[in-house]
């Protein structure tokens, strides 16, 4: 895919992702989390994430599996699945929303360019519309886009029991990194 | 008492140690999601983790980021270019991965995590490969 995109561009003449009229796509999408409490700090991560983008539009949609998210403490990682997430009910995180700048974007010129993504957010089946800022470098025709943003664990219904408020933070630092 | 359970030790799940629950091919899995996905969701996923399975199909892509992950996609046949299962590889078994070739008929054992409807893909991780015909 890498060359066709170069090829259009050598054809086109035209030097940023939105004229390359393609879809990027990567299932190798790299998403963390960090939870910081006052007894102790928790993350997981997983490299099944998948994603495409429609350069054209300017669309994103990502899928992430919950149940390939890998904690450091076996058991916490079975709490995240049973009683938090309830992943064999609700498998799968989804974002579907836009890149804001992405014509902006030179795509012949290594650098990092900033952006900001916006679309609805879906997690244990609870959908907010949500805005983060983000990252997208361009190195030798290859695309990593980040991005870092925040959730409270209540505005998707998950509950944690108060015995564990010292464990699990309210607040969860989720971070993306997609490349293509 | 509760948060102190919190922090005990509980060993990881060795896949090797663990019998599949179910040995099926790569498009009849691949075909259970996609017919009924929360059926399948019930069937493949337990409660704490996704269940142990072994997985059958000829390797149709391979896809190698940094050194830590090594992705195999399984397919019917070498000349579907999308869909199939797609199997993370357990870290001590990418150099073994590596020396599979496309084309290349073999068997993966493997926790599955679900389906992803953009890829049309059923997701496995901490694979192994347990059988190369």
């Amino acid at each position: 895919m890498k060359t066709t995109i170069i090829t259009l561009f050598i054809l086109l003449g035209m030097n940023n992702i939105a004229t390359a009229q393609e879809k990027l796509i990567t299932k190798t999408g790299h998403v963390w989390f960090y939870s910081h409490a006052a007894l102790e700090d928790i993350e997981a991560h997983t490299r099944q994430a998948a994603a495409i983008i429609d350069t054209e539009k300017g669309s994103i949609a990502v899928a992430i599996p919950i149940m390939s998210f890998e904690f450091k403490k076996t058991l916490m990682q079975e709490h995240f699945n049973e009683n938090y997430m309830e992943s064999a009910k609700y498998p799968k995180a989804s974002f579907k929303g836009s890149i804001n700048n992405l014509s902006e974007i030179n795509t012949k010129k290594n650098g990092i360019y900033k952006t900001t993504v916006e679309g609805d957010l879906t997690i244990h089946n609870i959908t907010r519309r949500i805005k983060a800022d983000g990252t997208v470098e361009v190195k030798d025709g290859k695309y990593l886009i980040k991005s870092k943003f925040k959730v409270e664990l209540k505005d998707y219904n998950i509950a944690v029991e108060s015995r564990f408020t010292k464990n699990i933070a309210s607040t969860i630092e989720i971070n993306i990194d997609l490349n293509f | 008492m509760g948060a102190l359970s919190y922090m005990l030790f509980k060993p990881k799940r060795n896949i090797a140690n663990i019998k599949p629950e179910y040995a099926i091919s790569a498009s009849q899995l691949l075909t259970e999601f996609t017919k009924d996905e929360p059926a399948a969701n019930a069937k493949y996923l337990s409660t704490a983790y996704g269940k142990v399975i072994q997985v059958s199909g000829i390797l149709a892509e391979k896809t190698e980021v940094g050194d830590t992950t090594l992705t195999l996609s399984l397919r019917e046949t070498t000349d579907m270019k999308e869909g199939g299962i797609h199997c993370s590889m357990e870290k001590i078994e990418i150099p073994k991965g590596r020396l599979l070739k496309v084309g290349d008929s073999i068997s993966v054992k493997g926790e599955c995590t679900g389906y992803i409807d953009i890829t049309n893909e059923v997701l496995m991780v901490k694979c192994l490969v347990v059988r190369n015909h």
